[in-house]
């Protein structure tokens, strides 16, 4: 559970994505004058955008290859060297 | 230093990530049994981790700041920082140097210098280390301090007061491991919000060509837009130093030293999984490092051609070290500000989190466990290590003033690596070459070599000799410290008896812990050889790019 948790990638997917909300709902409620502060780009809105991708790769990779996976290969990853069991006889 | 309009929306910013450090900081606590989990994360982490900790432990605001202030004042030649200051050493520390700092299971860099010459080498390099670290934490706090007082109006004490209080908190919780994490997730932070302001700067100077253009008509001239240009012997160029002094001094002494023997940045290749992730490390810390001067330098030169009298004004905007603060006050509306403000503190926190870290472990490892009590339990060496950075966080806060006297703070970290960083790399690289070298030899060698650093520092501030510019006369110095070690080194090493071979084992070249076939079995982007190829050429390509 702990160490689900301290899965550095939910971490960084949670925090991207508050982020990211943030910025998006900034950019699409925000006066005209802070949309166009930027040299005319509504950088809280593309920003946002943005922050929300980057916070879904590191959900979905997260997602994807959980830790407790990582862990089982990188042992599996230690202890195959050198003597592989003999194949199986069909 | 421009004062921004910060609304609640960009205080909530700023909150959101004090929360997630802190947070970070408990949830590591649980994974601390043993001193090794405290100080190095068991040895425990993926390469991916420990690479971007690596490069985001040196991506402090120091860093930031000051890289935007030499991209302004010295134009595209602040590249050399990146591409020749970093890169070779990063690909040097990975694939020669971790094979023994991993192999032979050191738990710090100065417990290298007592395994292959002595306690006497070892005693100088710890203290001098331990000394050195807890000045730049404090040069980093005082620098944060300043910069939220002068951006959010706060007080510069209560600014340093709360930084410190977080940091200290989730570093006696959970160690190098949330320093780790911290630093991973301050990356990320920190990438976003300069991407962003780099890019909206970008388009309000018309492009690079634009960008281009007016650099030209600025007091750079053409010469701003090239690396080499006027690096020859005699020549002119914005930095003022020739490319013996560029190539030897930044390239070679002061860029090797710090990336190959500074504790701080080595410690997150100790905490790798393995020796192929220890390894990898610093080659994949060394990918982004080829584009920070993207983020960096460009918000330097737009800020010299769109602030009225920079570099040459005495209003805090025109100050070579606001160019991105400035730029963030012109361009950035509240929210996106928030962000940009929450990863300057993000990169002076990890900053001083990545001194703090390295220094408790150096005490506890290298001075209090092999000196005063080596008989201890796990449990009293954790404890001693968070009172140790109680008292680490405690002197960088009482020496955060020293910083106060100097103009460019860049130029001021420069100056205590070449007292401390320039003659070590000599030590380490004759230690590691040559078995001859001896216990007496080392602690001689560094001993001069700090000396050497020093008094070209004092011959130069009163003026006895010349360099071109502060820059050249810190690598003119760490070129004098790395000879005087070196050649001392040698010197005093062939009149004393040379250490017993058995000795050696694992510590120099040829006698590495390495099994020669584990890398083979790995996929090519898992092979050292193959990424440090990759960088090297993507780095020659840079070069010729912006020649």
């Amino acid at each position: 559970m702990i160490s689900t948790l301290l899965d550095i990638r939910r971490i960084i997917a949670g925090l991207l994505g508050v982020y990211g909300v943030i910025l998006l709902v900034a950019g699409i409620v925000g006066s005209s004058e802070s949309k166009n502060k930027a040299a005319g780009v509504n950088i809280n809105l593309w920003a946002g955008i943005v922050l929300l991708l980057m916070a879904t790769f590191f959900l979905v990779w997260a997602l994807t290859r959980p830790l407790m996976d990582e862990l089982d290969e990188a042992e599996a990853e230690g202890e195959r060297p050198e003597t592989a069991p003999p194949e199986e006889p069909r | 230093m421009p004062t921004f309009d910060a609304s609640a929306l960009d205080y909530v910013i700023i909150a959101i990530y004090f929360v997630t450090v802190l947070g970070v900081g408990f949830l590591a606590r649980s994974l601390i049994k043993t001193d090794l989990d405290f100080f190095l994360s068991g040895r425990s982490l993926p390469a991916w981790i420990t690479g971007l900790a690596f490069i985001a432990a040196n991506l402090g605001a120091l860093e930031i700041l000051g890289m935007a202030a030499n991209g302004a004042q010295y134009g595209v030649a602040t590249v050399h920082f990146y591409w020749l200051g970093a890169i070779p050493a990063m690909v040097f520390l990975g694939l020669v140097m971790m094979p023994f700092y991993y192999g032979s299971k050191i738990r710090s860099v100065p417990e290298y210098l007592r395994r292959r010459y002595g306690n006497e080498a070892h005693l100088f390099n710890a203290l001098s280390f331990a000394v050195a670290t807890v000045l730049i934490g404090g040069v980093n706090l005082f620098a944060l301090g300043l910069v939220l007082s002068l951006m959010l109006g706060w007080s510069i004490n209560a600014a340093i007061l709360l930084s410190a209080a977080i940091v200290l908190t989730y570093i006696v919780l959970g160690g190098l491991t949330s320093a780790i994490y911290n630093e991973v997730i301050q990356f990320f932070v920190i990438v976003a919000a300069l991407g962003a302001l780099v890019t909206v700067a970008l388009i309000d100077v018309g492009g690079f060509s634009g960008l281009a253009d007016q650099v030209k008509q600025s007091p750079l001239k053409e010469a701003g837009l090239h690396a080499w240009e006027g690096m020859g012997i005699g020549g002119d160029n914005p930095i003022g130093a020739d490319w013996v002094a560029t190539v030897f001094g930044l390239g070679f002494v002061l860029s090797f030293g710090y990336w190959t023997t500074n504790f701080a940045e080595v410690q997150r290749a100790l905490s790798a999984k393995d020796q192929n992730a220890a390894q990898r490390t610093p080659l994949i810390g060394a990918f982004p490092k080829l584009f920070i001067p993207l983020l960096v330098v460009i918000p330097g030169l737009v800020a010299l051609v769109t602030v009225k009298g920079f570099g040459t004004g005495s209003a805090d905007i025109q100050q070579y070290n606001n160019a991105i603060p400035a730029l963030m006050a012109e361009y950035l509306p509240n929210g996106m500000l928030g962000l940009a403000v929450t990863a300057l503190i993000a990169s002076f926190m990890a900053g001083v989190a990545a001194n703090v870290s390295a220094f408790n472990t150096v005490v506890t490892y290298d001075l209090y466990q092999d000196y005063i009590r080596g008989d201890a339990g796990d449990r009293h060496y954790i404890w001693f290590g968070r009172i140790m950075t109680v008292v680490g966080i405690l002197i960088s806060i009482g020496t955060a003033f020293i910083a106060k006297g100097y103009e460019n703070i860049m130029n001021y970290v420069q100056l205590l690596f070449s007292y401390f960083n320039a003659p070590l790399f000599a030590t380490f690289i004759i230690g590691l070459f040559w078995k001859r070298a001896t216990r007496w030899g080392g602690v001689a060698g560094l001993v001069a070599g700090t000396l050497g650093a020093f008094l070209t520092h004092l011959l130069y501030s009163k003026g006895t000799i010349s360099f071109g510019s502060d820059i050249a006369a810190d690598f003119w110095g760490a070129i004098v410290a790395f000879g005087a070690d070196a050649i001392v080194t040698v010197v005093v090493s062939l009149a004393t008896q040379p250490r017993r071979i058995e000795d050696l084992q694992g510590l120099v070249w040829g006698m590495a812990e390495v099994d020669p076939d584990a890398d083979l079995k790995r996929p090519w982007w898992q092979r050292p050889v193959v990424l440090a190829v990759i960088i090297l050429a993507l780095a020659v390509i840079l070069n010729i790019i912006f020649i």
